[in-house]
C-alpha cells in the first residue's frame, strides 16, 4: 500500500503526468466515440421550440459575441443555432456583436453554413461590432439601430438595405439570440429586456452560465443553451449531430478523469497523513 | 495545403509547451496573440470612428463635433498639465453608462428575480417544480440568514445561518465545477482543431 501511495504521490506530484492523462482522455473519444447518452433538457428545448415557431416576417437579433477562446466552447452551438435559424422560411436576421472579435466567427459561420436561398440585405446582414460597451451600446441600439450602424460591416450604407427599411429599432425585433462568453447578455438583459420586455434566448460557456442562471428562473431570459453540453442537446433537437455531440464524449471522460484524480489525491493525501 | 490551419496548429503547440517550461516559442506565440488582439481592436475603434462620426461629419453633420471634441480630449490624459481636461469626457461617459446602467436594474435583478423565487407554491403543479422552489426559498432565505450581522447568531437564526453557508458552499462547488467544465471544453476545442488538421478527424 505504502508503495502504491508514493507511486501516486510521485505521479500526481508532476503537472505533466495530469496533463497527458488529460489529453489523452480528451483526443480518445474524439478518435473512437463512446456514444454516451446525452439527455435534453428542458432551457435548451424551450430555446430551440421559440426559434422553430418563428413565423415568416419575424425579426431576429443574432448577437454573435464568440471570440478566439471561447470559439472551442460556442462554436459548435453558434453554428447550430445559426443553421437553424438559416433554415426558417421568412425571417430576417440582423447579426450584431459586443466582442471585437465576434464579427470574425460570424463569418467563419456564415462561410460554410447552407443558407437556403437567403440572400444578404434582403433577408440577412451583419451589421458587424456595437460601439459603446454594454449600457450605452445596448441602449443605443435598442432605440435606434440605423444611428449606430450607418454602414453595415462590408461598409454598405445600412438604410440601402431593403431588410433595413422596417428594422430600426427594439419595436421590430421578434427575438434576440445571443451567443455570448459575456459580453452581450448584460447589454441585452438591462437595456432589452429590462425597459422594453424583450424575448431574449442566451447560449453561452459553463464558466458565465451561473451568474445568468437566476435570471433564466425568474424569466428574463427565456431560452438558455449552456456550454457545449447545450450546443450538443441542440444539435440533437435539430437532428443534426456535429461537433457539440463528438465534444460532450470528449468532456465527459475528462470529468471523469478530473473525479478520479480528486478521489486519489485525497486518498493519498490522507494516507501520508495518518502515516506521519 | 490550408497553412492558415497550420499556423493554427504551431501556435497551439506553441501556447500549450508552457506545461513543459516557459519557452522562447511560447513566449513569441503570447506576444503575437496580444498583439494581434490590440491592432484589431484598434482598427475596429478607428473604423468605428471614420463611419459613424468623421464620415457623416464631412457630409454637413456638424451636431456630432460635440462627440468628436470630447472624444479627442480623453487623449489629453496623457499629459500631467492636462490631465484634469480629460475628466470631463470621463465624467459624462461614467454618467450615462450609470444612468443607463440603472434604469433596468430594479427590475431585472430584483423584482423579476424575487418574485420568481416566492412564487406561489399551488401554481406549480409538478411536484419536481414545487420541490424546486422549496428549495430556492429555503436556499434564499438561510444565505440572507448567513449575511446578517445586526443580531448575534443565535437560536434559529444560528440554525438556519449554519444551513445558510453549507447552501453557499454548494453553489460555489458548484460554480467551480462549471468553470472546471469550461476550461475543459476550452482544451476540447484545440484538440478537435488540432486532430482536423491532422486529418484524424473530418473536417
Amino acid at each position: 500500500m505504502a508503495k502504491i501511495n508514493r507511486l501516486l504521490k510521485t505521479l500526481y506530484e508532476d503537472p505533466k503526468v495530469v496533463y497527458t492523462l488529460l489529453w489523452m482522455t480528451l483526443v480518445i473519444p474524439y478518435l473512437s466515440p463512446l456514444g454516451l447518452p446525452i439527455a435534453v433538457s428542458p432551457r435548451t428545448k424551450t430555446a430551440y421550440d421559440t426559434i422553430n415557431a418563428l413565423k415568416p416576417g419575424d425579426v431576429i437579433i443574432l448577437s454573435v459575441d464568440i471570440n478566439a477562446g471561447a470559439w472551442g466552447e460556442l462554436g459548435a452551438g453558434g453554428t447550430a443555432i445559426m443553421r437553424h435559424l438559416f433554415e426558417i422560411p421568412g425571417i430576417k436576421i440582423v447579426i450584431v456583436n459586443f466582442d471585437v472579435q465576434g464579427h470574425i466567427f460570424a463569418l467563419r459561420i456564415l462561410d460554410f453554413i447552407d443558407k437556403h436561398g437567403k440572400e444578404y440585405g434582403k433577408d440577412y446582414v451583419l451589421l458587424g461590432f456595437v460601439p459603446g460597451g454594454k449600457a450605452v451600446g445596448g441602449a443605443a441600439l435598442a432605440s435606434d439601430i440605423h444611428k449606430v450602424f450607418q454602414k453595415d460591416f462590408y461598409g454598405t450604407d445600412t438604410s440601402s438595405l431593403p431588410m433595413m427599411e422596417k428594422i430600426r429599432s427594439y419595436k421590430d425585433v421578434s427575438v434576440i439570440v445571443d451567443v455570448d462568453w459575456g459580453q452581450g447578455t448584460e447589454a441585452f438583459l438591462y437595456q432589452w429586456v429590462g425597459p422594453y420586455k424583450s424575448k431574449l434566448i442566451a447560449h453561452m460557456t459553463s464558466m458565465m452560465a451561473p451568474t445568468f442562471e437566476p435570471h433564466y428562473n425568474a424569466g428574463n431570459i427565456i431560452g438558455f443553451i449552456v456550454g457545449i453540453r447545450g450546443a450538443a442537446e441542440y444539435e440533437l433537437l435539430a437532428k443534426k449531430p456535429g461537433v457539440g455531440v463528438a465534444t460532450t464524449d470528449a468532456l465527459s471522460a475528462s470529468h471523469l478523469l478530473v473525479v478520479l484524480s480528486v478521489i486519489v489525491g485525497n486518498i493519498v493525501y490522507f494516507s501520508m497523513k495518518r502515516r506521519r | 495545403m490550408d497553412y492558415g490551419a497550420l499556423l493554427a496548429l504551431f501556435l497551439t503547440l506553441a501556447i500549450f509547451s508552457y506545461i513543459y517550461k516557459e519557452t522562447v516559442i511560447f513566449r513569441f506565440a503570447e506576444h503575437m496573440f496580444l498583439g494581434l488582439a490590440t491592432a484589431h481592436r484598434m482598427v475596429a475603434a478607428y473604423k468605428y470612428v471614420v463611419d459613424n462620426a468623421w464620415t457623416p461629419m464631412m457630409r454637413g453633420d456638424f451636431l456630432i463635433i460635440g462627440g468628436f471634441v470630447f472624444g479627442i480630449l480623453i487623449l489629453l490624459m496623457l499629459s500631467k498639465r492636462t490631465e484634469w481636461v480629460s475628466r470631463w469626457p470621463l465624467a459624462l461617459m461614467t454618467g450615462a453608462t450609470v444612468g443607463l446602467g440603472v434604469r433596468a436594474l430594479i427590475s431585472v435583478n430584483f423584482v423579476r428575480q424575487i418574485s420568481a423565487t416566492f412564487e406561489p407554491f399551488a401554481l406549480r403543479l409538478d411536484a419536481l417544480k414545487a420541490l424546486d422552489v422549496v428549495g430556492v426559498l429555503i436556499g434564499t432565505v438561510t444565505t440572507l440568514a448567513y449575511f446578517t450581522f445586526t443580531y448575534r447568531h443565535q437560536g434559529v437564526l444560528k440554525v438556519s445561518s449554519r444551513i445558510g453557508r453549507i447552501v453557499l458552499m454548494l453553489g460555489l462547488g458548484g460554480y467551480f465545477g462549471n468553470v472546471v467544465m469550461s476550461r475543459l471544453t476550452l482544451l476540447s476545442g484545440r484538440v478537435v482543431e488540432i486532430l482536423k488538421t491532422l486529418g484524424l478527424v473530418p473536417a
